[in-house]
């Protein structure tokens, strides 16, 4: 099982911290959790193309969690030239009609659809791609999830609980991907709560929204939603999780010297290995350790 | 009048070549020629934030041209807290129902405005942001142009006007820019045809897709709705365009050794400035220059 960051920022747009994206490669799949503005391209970045993702998990369908959704989808059935199987998806209440709103008939791409299935130009295009006999528009398996659900695949599993955002707006889950090689957790963006410290009891890794500076959230309501770096530290130490990433920075921690404050902070109260996550960085499922030096 | 090459490659992802789009700044306005999947990235590489772009001209709704809308709506939209006046928008028949099936109530993005405006979470953001009053949705001002219309800004005009790409499936425009400085011409994607000649004609830079090498097309119907190097070649030496960009080049051309080739060829026929296309390539109006060696 191998973890890759893939987006660790916020809506705010940055060159160096892409919205909301996760890879995790078990065996033959490649799944993403939440796909953001920018996370296509760091997923180009790490090396991997769009026909090698399988599997997609939204934790919740504010944009900046799955704006790339589109370039996944309709990169991966261009690409894809009917090779390979569809994309699976999984996510909350809308995943559906977002996906339909997408590339349904009268979808943002239902025009392009039409043309790439029909026109000769692109049929043409299609057979050089080894495609072969009538091109069929995309047809992605979305299931919407429930909270409790738990989604197996080949060699793993999924389990999605409801956690505080920004209800009653939008349903949103924080994930626990196990499998034999150890656990992952994944946040979502919410506030503290005992769902997640549930859901991450003794996890390998957890990748937690650790927003802003605990102390200076703008409003109660605020906070409720979105986790300050102490509730993080907080809720990593209660799971027991091995690995804590700390992700979707803002700018205001995301400083010379308020970063290590932060690391500081936390490490007080949570006593497993932090991580201050970064666009591209892999995480370990064991402790970090450091090598010699020469390497 | 500055012009910015942002995508020049194809709908095929490459790290070095996002999909297709343009950048023009004329006086206070930042207007986009397209804004295909890869191209707000490079946006942002150009120093340039989509708060600040004022206008989009769609030449045609193949993915490839203007996947990255999504991303510019939301984030213009959410960055500029309602400070700036809205995006105005052009482009062929279906612009309107994709502008719909992104920001509308039952759109990929309708949830996730329903949140952002009402919860006091987001509101918290807003305010931060320097919003004021009731936080509004997008409205972008969207126009379905027609062939021959001609749309007039502040110091500038453009006319759009019917190419041949794959019809009946999509409306596919060329467009001409003039100001005061001069005329940029651009092709969106077609074959040979005389309304690219007549929108070149006289043109200081004349932007064209270039997929590839004269002679390669699979099929009659190929070359009819997408031009090989000689066909651009002789319609920019008709058009006497000043400067001639290649652009949209599939990997085919792409290569060392072919692409001096294809400039040998093309040079033989269009005596203007040529130019081959790279992200972030700044195209001048007059000749390119060079420069003493220490500079």
């Amino acid at each position: 099982m191998k973890i890759t960051l893939l987006g660790t920022g916020t809506p705010a747009p940055s060159l160096k911290r892409m919205s909301s994206g996760y890879m995790v490669e078990v065996g033959d799949d490649l799944i993403l959790f939440d796909h953001g503005p920018g996370a296509y391209h760091r997923m180009m970045e790490a090396g991997k193309r769009a026909v090698d993702v399988t599997h997609v998990f939204f934790s919740h369908l504010h944009y900046d969690h799955c704006l790339d959704y589109m370039r996944l989808l309709m990169t991966h059935w261009d690409q894809g030239a009917g090779t390979i199987p569809e994309l699976k998806v999984y996510g909350p209440p809308h995943t559906k009609r977002m996906t339909r709103a997408i590339i349904g008939r009268n979808g943002v791409f239902g025009p392009d659809l039409e043309a790439r299935t029909k026109h000769q130009v692109s049929i043409d295009v299609y057979e050089s791609r080894g495609g072969k006999g009538k091109r069929k528009k995309p047809s992605p398996e979305v299931t919407e999830i429930r909270s409790g659900q738990v989604i197996r695949g080949n060699g793993w599993a999924v389990r999605a609980t409801s956690v505080p955002h920004v209800q009653p707006y939008l349903i949103s889950y924080g994930f626990r991907l196990d499998t034999d090689d150890g656990s992952f957790v994944y946040s979502g963006d919410c506030g503290p709560c005992n769902a997640m410290k549930k859901l991450a009891k003794g996890a390998d890794v957890m990748v937690y929204m650790t927003h802003y500076l605990s102390g200076t959230e703008p409003s109660k309501a605020f906070a409720k939603g979105v986790a300050g770096h102490m509730e993080v530290a907080e809720i990593g130490q209660a799971a027991g999780v091995k690995n804590l990433v700390v992700s979707h920075v803002l700018k205001q921690m995301d400083e010379p010297g308020l970063r290590e404050k932060v690391l500081r902070d936390m490490g007080k109260v949570y006593k497993g290995n932090l991580f201050f996550g970064e666009d591209l960085m892999e995480i370990p499922l064991e402790a970090p350790m450091a090598t010699d030096r020469e390497r | 009048m500055k012009i910015t090459l942002l995508g020049t490659g194809v709908p095929k992802p490459q790290l070095h070549r996002a999909s297709s789009g343009y950048m023009v700044e004329v006086g206070d306005d930042i207007i986009l020629f397209d804004q295909g999947p890869g191209t707000y990235h490079r946006m942002m590489e150009a120093g340039k934030r989509a708060v600040d772009i004022t206008h989009v001209f769609f030449s045609h709704l193949h993915y490839d041209h203007c996947l990255d809308y999504a991303r510019l709506l939301l984030t213009r939209w959410d960055q500029g807290a309602g400070k700036i006046p809205e995006l105005v928008v052009y482009g062929p028949p279906h612009t309107k129902r994709m502008t719909q099936a992104l920001i509308g109530k039952n759109g990929a993005f309708g949830p996730d405005l329903e949140a952002r405006t009402r919860h006091r979470g987001s509101i918290d953001v807003y305010q931060s942001r320097g919003g004021t009053g009731v936080r509004k949705k997008p409205r972008p001002v969207v126009t379905e142009i027609r062939s021959g219309q001609t749309i007039t800004g502040d110091g500038w005009r453009v006319t759009a006007r019917s190419v041949p790409h794959v019809q009946p499936y999509l409306i596919s425009y060329g467009f001409r820019m003039e100001t005061a400085e001069g005329v940029f011409a651009y092709s969106g994607d077609c074959g040979p045809c005389k309304a690219m000649v007549e929108l070149a004609r006289n043109a200081d830079v004349l932007v064209y897709m270039c997929p590839y090498y004269s002679g390669t097309e699979r099929s009659k119907e190929y070359a009819r709705g997408a031009a090989g190097h000689l066909e651009i070649a002789r319609m920019a030496k008709e058009a006497k365009a000043k400067s001639l960009v290649v652009t949209h080049v599939l990997p085919q051309i792409d290569k060392p050794g072919v692409r001096e080739k294809v400039l040998r060829e093309i040079g033989a026929i269009y005596e203007g400035s040529l130019y081959y296309g790279e992200d972030l390539m700044e195209i001048p109006l007059g000749d390119p220059v060079s420069k003493s060696h220490e500079k």
